[in-house]
């Protein structure tokens, strides 16, 4: 399939002598209305269950605006991303769904490799595709986290109209997300803007496009195949 | 202040209430609608306002009658589920043994509603408080006993040191044994041991009581594993990134790299 | 009142709420103290932790019985059938107190030989009027008019053989088919209840609120009395009065044949004190003339017979008791009705005689705390205000506690009180209420030379601008009319010259006099008996226990070493204890005739098992101004026969099995003077057999509770308890609403399913009884039907009081 005729977004070229359009409109606005939310509920949900934190929700006038607040933010958190794939042209969120569940064993090998480079150093692994080993992990953990969290959040916001049972445990259910999504999105963060190497993806998720060099670097397969026209 | 208790020696209750109008007003609570709920019970359930009421069971068999009569309150327990699941600091327990909730500093949140394996405390709607008996802790740390208990007539309900009134209990159910061998003292183990304990003199169940109560694995879980990993694994996270930026720093990672993009 | 007068002399609860600690067993029948006097449990219960058995009978399994040890359910209105078989069990197994009953009842006493029961039927009774003839009901006397004294039980005319051959008709296997308790159940009951002593009877309206209502009380007496449980810690007859002060309204003559003080009331041909006394006895001489002293001051003199005849004389042919009232209200008697703290359209059994009555006085004056139904007749739903003339005036009464004032308790505390807040609003006590109305009234009056208006111009009326309660107690106690001086004692009453001293109420003598006793509050107890002699005061003399003499021998020493009330002093020679002696006079010794006396109110000096006819001290020549003698004192009576007879209530499932002729008793009253109102249902109609209460949230017909939101939420609602056998002939389930019917009415109500009603069989054929609390009425802030809109208003001929606790019903699902 051509990426050409496949979006709206497409400037018309996706791949030109320097850069090349990696994440088309509708997924950057999941990724930053996602990344946003999730601060904002990471703020008031931590705010709200940690005396520690607590008084940091002063700057938003106290744990009962943050109560709500949290409420509010989690219907943005859930239903924007959810409708981002079902309106505009949402195959790329598709796209990107089906190929996070897809694990190669390039992919495993750059999962293994990568710790190394995590730290400074260089690591050996075969040419990833759009999304390498370690972006499909974080997705898969964000993917996964979002549904417990967001399923737990609904029975303890609704508590009452559930087993008392299924209340209770929603509770370590929905700590258990936020920490993994938390660790996640601290690692996601150091990568994203951070690392040396691999925050040139940064635009990416900006303007939708990275540099060819660091899509050759770092994507070589899904580059190469671009380069084709195809997918 | 010493380990305080209240026996309730449902031998000697007979269901007339007085408890459940001293509590609304020695803690200014407001009435609220009932009907008939079963046998002489009107009050379902504890709510916000109703933080003690009676139950009532009528047990049929071999021609002989037992009506088991039950005051129900907040039992004060010594290993509180309520204080376990509370993250604000709201409930707290005393040396008395009495577990309180301090609405001030309550966030309404209802995990303490959901994990109390008796169902005590309730959440109002309007003030986004959670509440429940205090044990009248107002009066007994200016000397004076529960507000139930000052009006108890028939003798059902008494206050007094936990060590004392824990070996009356005992006197008392090898006494009622023996019209009820099924009697027993409950609340001097379950949840560590309880500062409200009952003489029933029958099985738990047969109150509505939980025979084993117990903090639910749910908490324990979120408290004592998801939170402590939880926060390992955060903190992992965010060592790792101090180190990997640092290892960065040292490798020379940051020099002259943004201008090859 | 009107059972124990006749058994032991006086009409009160014979022993004290705190002396029920002393029982080693209890016979609860006829109350539900736990629901209706929940305090008594307090006491019930340190008996029972000290080991005492509680035996509880009642047509319902109830909070009291949640705490028995022995429980029987009765078939409503029965209770002589089984209390009858437990005379017969002491009698032939001989388990009585003989030496009780040869000192201290007429056990050994010959009857006359005129006295007979048979077929159902005491001698003397005339069918025209369905009333006795008393006469046979009689002593033998000898020359100096004294009752003969057999040697022996066995003598067949003495007391104790009548009794013996009365009771042996009684057998456990009768009793069950009357009651429906199991025979074996009646045999434990009597065998518990025998084996242990002391005990106690304890009673209320579930045993009075029948047309034989107070025969069953006397059969509690004549138990009492056979197994020597009267007069001792532990004992006794405790006939548990209300909180609102039912005994001190009691003592205040509440009663329609009494002045205070258990004074008989004078009847019109009374027309001077000699006629009073030759009908009442000498006796009476000293109370009437110090009641009158307290009434009329110095306006009583005995140059004016005392102001004998300012007060007003009763009709004995009229009965004036509470439903009578409303029949001739309906009559159209009476002009005006003041209603005081009663809620007459809720309380009164068969209400629909209220509501038409109230309709035919010109101005109806309630007073009370809230618009209870009787004050809003005119607007109950299905009545049309437009028709009704009566106007209606309300005045806002203070509460309980927002006045001065005593309370006198079962027990006979008079206790005082002080006002704890102002009233509300507007209100006011009682007391200003009517000492405002007197004096305006007084006032109308000023200058009137008419006699009928004397005893209001004459009256003495000095309870100050403002109105004291203090006054008004002082004035019970009395004075001493030569000094102005309050009396000091009981003693310095009883030892005046009759004339010189007053008192409102003399068994109050003495309450005033050194402070005010009724306001004492001594907590100590150091007999352990529960005695609180130095808490307020108890009438007569400050004596806890009743009749306390027989807790003593020959010597006047204690027989119970544990329970020691009184004990005679052989160095001082004087009667003396924990508890006030209660003889005639402290300083004659236990061999004196009045040191032998233990029922000193009673002609006989003892114990009565035999309710006779007798006056002491008649003289056996006439007196020679040709006047007609008077004895010293008359016995008091019960009108429907001298023992205990079982008969059906009105309106009855089942017909006499003891004496099918004479079903019900005969000498009951059965209003009938308005067939469309008083009708009477049939078991073919109405096969079930309805039983009413109260219930512990709601206090009496509810009009101050049912308006307290706190009570309200504990029991919103009236309902009908039914066994969960008739539930599923009806097809109900709890909670559903069923139609309850009588002849007179029905009612919609909720069913509440249980087991703690059964069904039982009356001679081999299945019954079942329906339960309703009836606290309830279409006004306040939880209204309800009211369950007397079913009962029936049969009334007992010598108390007054309607059969409100049996009547028959149908029922169905609503």
């Amino acid at each position: 399939m051509s990426v050409q005729t496949g979006t709206k977004n497409n400037l018309g070229k996706t791949v030109n002598s320097n850069k090349v359009l990696r994440f088309t409109l509708g997924e950057r606005v999941s990724h930053w209305v996602h990344a946003i939310s999730f601060f904002l509920l990471l703020f008031t949900g931590v705010g709200i269950l940690s005396l520690a934190f607590r008084p940091a929700l002063g700057i938003i006038g106290g744990v009962d605006v943050a109560r709500l607040l949290h409420r509010v933010v989690a219907v943005i958190f859930v239903v924007v991303v959810g409708a981002m794939f079902f309106i505009g042209n949402p195959k790329y969120h598709w796209y990107w769904l089906k190929s996070i569940f897809h694990f190669s064993k390039a992919d495993l090998q750059h999962v293994t490799a990568f710790p190394k480079e995590f730290f400074g150093g260089h690591g050996d692994y075969p040419a990833q595709d759009k999304f390498n080993g370690g972006e499909k992990i974080n997705s898969l953990l964000t993917v996964f986290g979002t549904i417990f969290i967001t399923l737990s959040g609904i029975v303890m916001w609704f508590a009452p109209a559930f087993p008392p049972a299924l209340v209770r445990w929603a509770y370590p259910i929905h700590d258990l997300a936020m920490f993994i999504m938390t660790a996640a999105v601290l690692g996601h963060f150091y990568l994203g803007v951070l690392h040396p190497e691999s925050r040139a993806a940064l635009p990416g998720m900006l303007n939708g496009y990275v540099s060819a060099k660091f899509a050759k670097a770092h994507h070589a397969a899904w580059y190469e195949r671009m380069k084709k026209g195809q997918e | 202040m010493s380990r305080k208790m209240v026996l309730v020696d449902t031998s000697k209750c007979t269901g007339c209430k007085a408890c459940t109008v001293a509590c609304k007003e020695w803690n200014e609570l407001p009435a609220e609608k009932t009907k008939l709920v079963t046998s002489y019970q009107t009050m379902k359930d504890f709510t916000p306002n109703t933080w003690t009421y009676m139950t009532f069971t009528e047990k049929y068999e071999k021609q002989k009658m037992n009506w088991y009569i039950r005051k129900a309150q907040c039992f004060h327990c010594e290993e509180p589920a309520c204080l376990k699941s509370c993250s604000s600091n709201a409930i707290s327990k005393k040396d008395s043994g009495y577990v309180v909730i301090d609405q001030e500093l309550c966030i309404g949140c209802g995990f303490c509603v959901e994990n109390c394996p008796f169902g005590v405390p309730k959440l109002d709607k309007t003030t986004k408080k959670a509440y429940k008996c205090t044990g009248c802790i107002d009066r007994v740390e200016n000397g004076l006993i529960p507000s139930c208990v000052a009006t108890c007539q028939p003798g059902t309900l008494q206050f007094g040191e936990r060590e004392t009134l824990m070996a009356e209990a005992k006197k008392r159910l090898a006494e009622v044994q023996k019209t009820h061998p099924k009697a027993r003292i409950y609340g001097e183990t379950e949840m560590g041991g309880t500062t409200f304990v009952y003489l029933l003199l029958d099985d738990p169940e047969v109150y509505g009581l939980p025979v084993n109560p117990q903090t639910p694995l749910s908490l324990t879980l979120w408290k004592d594993v998801v939170r402590p990993v939880g926060k390992i694994a955060v903190g992992g996270a965010a060592a790792a990134v101090v180190v990997g930026v640092m290892g960065n720093l040292l490798r020379g990672g940051y020099r002259g790299k943004d201008s090859d993009e | 009142m009107s059972s124990l007068t006749p058994s032991f002399g006086r009409g009160a609860m014979t022993n004290s709420w705190s002396d029920l600690q002393n029982s080693q067993v209890f016979l609860i029948a006829g109350s539900n103290c736990a629901e209706n006097h929940p305090i008594a449990m307090r006491w019930i219960n340190r008996a029972k932790a000290k080991g005492a058995k509680v035996i509880v009978v009642d047509p319902r399994f109830t909070r009291t019985a949640s705490q028995a040890d022995v429980f029987a359910q009765i078939r409503p209105g029965t209770d002589i059938a089984y209390l009858g078989a437990i005379i017969n069990y002491i009698i032939e197994n001989k388990v009585y107190d003989e030496d009780y009953l040869r000192k201290h009842t007429n056990a050994l006493l010959k009857i006359n030989k005129d006295y007979k029961f048979e077929e159902g039927l005491f001698s003397g009774f005339d069918s025209k009027t369905n009333k006795y003839g008393t006469a046979s009901w009689s002593y033998q006397l000898d020359a100096d008019k004294k009752p003969l004294q057999a040697t022996s039980f066995e003598d067949s005319d003495c007391v104790m053989s009548k009794l013996k051959e009365h009771y042996a008709r009684y057998t456990f296997d009768t009793a069950e088919k009357i009651t429906g308790i199991p025979a074996a159940k009646i045999k434990e009951i009597a065998e518990t209840f025998c084996g242990a002593r002391p005990g106690s009877i304890l009673y209320a309206l579930g045993m009075t609120q029948h047309t034989t209502g107070v025969q069953g009380i006397r059969a509690y007496a004549v138990i009492q009395l056979l197994l020597g449980n009267v007069g001792k810690a532990g004992g006794g007859i405790n006939a548990l009065r209300g909180e609102p002060n039912v005994q001190g309204s009691t003592d205040m003559a509440n009663l329609v044949n009494n002045l205070p003080g258990y004074l008989p009331y004078p009847i019109n041909t009374d027309q001077t004190l000699q006629d009073y006394l030759v009908r009442n006895g000498s006796v009476q001489e000293k109370p009437i003339v110090a009641l009158l002293k307290a009434w009329f001051g110095e306006n009583a003199t005995k140059e004016n017979d005392y102001g004998f005849g300012y007060i007003p004389k009763t009709n004995p042919a009229v009965n004036a008791t509470m439903v009578k009232v409303f029949e001739l209200m309906e009559k159209g008697q009476f002009k005006l009705l003041f209603n005081f703290g009663s809620n007459s359209l809720v309380s009164i059994a068969n209400r629909q005689l209220v509501r038409s009555a109230l309709r035919k006085v010109d101005m109806l004056v309630v007073s009370d705390l809230y618009e209870i139904e009787t004050a809003q007749f005119w607007r109950e739903p299905g009545v049309n205000p437009a028709e009704i003339q009566t106007e209606v005036i309300m005045f806002p009464a203070a509460f309980v506690y927002e006045k001065d004032g005593s309370l006198t308790n079962s027990s006979r505390w008079i206790q005082w009180k002080d006002a704890a807040l102002k009233p509300l609003g507007e209100a006011k006590p009682d007391l200003d209420i009517i000492d405002s109305l007197f004096k305006k009234l007084r006032h109308l009056y000023v200058g009137s030379t008419e006699a009928k208006d004397a005893p209001i111009l004459k009256a003495r009326w000095d309870y100050g601008e403002e109105p004291s309660a203090l006054k008004v107690l002082q004035e019970l106690g009395g004075y001493d009319e030569t000094t102005g001086q309050v009396l000091p004692t009981l003693a310095s009453y009883l030892n005046a010259p009759v004339g010189t001293v007053s008192t409102g109420c003399w068994v109050y003598a003495g309450v005033t006099g050194n402070g005010n006793l009724a306001a004492r509050r001594k907590n100590d107890d150091p007999s352990g008996l529960g005695l609180y002699t130095g808490w307020s005061y108890a009438w007569p003399g400050n004596i806890r226990i009743l009749y306390n003499r027989a807790s003593c021998d020959d010597q006047g020493q204690p027989l119970d070493a544990k329970r020691k009330l009184v004990w005679w002093d052989d160095e001082k020679k004087l009667w003396t204890g924990n508890d006030g002696p209660d003889v005639a006079d402290k300083t004659k010794g236990p061999d004196t005739p009045q040191g032998m006396q233990s029922f000193r109110m009673n002609p006989e000096g003892v114990g009565r098992l035999f309710a006779a006819t007798y006056t002491s001290g008649m003289p056996t020549t006439p007196p020679a101004d040709g006047k007609p003698v008077i004895g010293v004192r008359p016995a008091a009576l019960c009108v429907d026969g001298p023992f205990p007879e079982f008969y059906e209530p009105t309106e009855s499932p089942t017909t006499n099995l003891l004496h099918p002729a004479v079903s019900e008793s005969p000498t009951a009253i059965v209003p009938s003077a308005f067939p469309e109102i008083q009708k009477r249902g049939k078991p073919e109609d109405y096969p079930y057999v309805l039983t009413t209460y109260g219930v512990v949230e709601h206090f009496c017909a509810g009009g101050i509770t049912r308006n307290i939101p706190w009570l309200n939420e504990l029991m919103p609602e009236p309902f009908a308890e039914i066994s969960k056998n008739l539930a599923q002939k009806i097809g109900v389930k709890e909670g559903d609403k069923v139609e309850v019917s009588s002849a007179r009415g029905k009612v919609e109500v909720r069913c509440l399913v249980t087991d703690r009603l059964q069904t039982y069989k009356i001679n081999g054929k299945d019954t079942e009884t329906i339960g309703m609390p009836w606290s309830w009425g279409f006004a306040s802030l939880s209204p309800g039907p009211s369950t007397n809109e079913l009962t029936i208003a049969s009334i007992d001929p010598g108390a007054g009081t309607p059969e409100t606790k049996v009547c028959l019903v149908n029922l169905r699902r609503a």
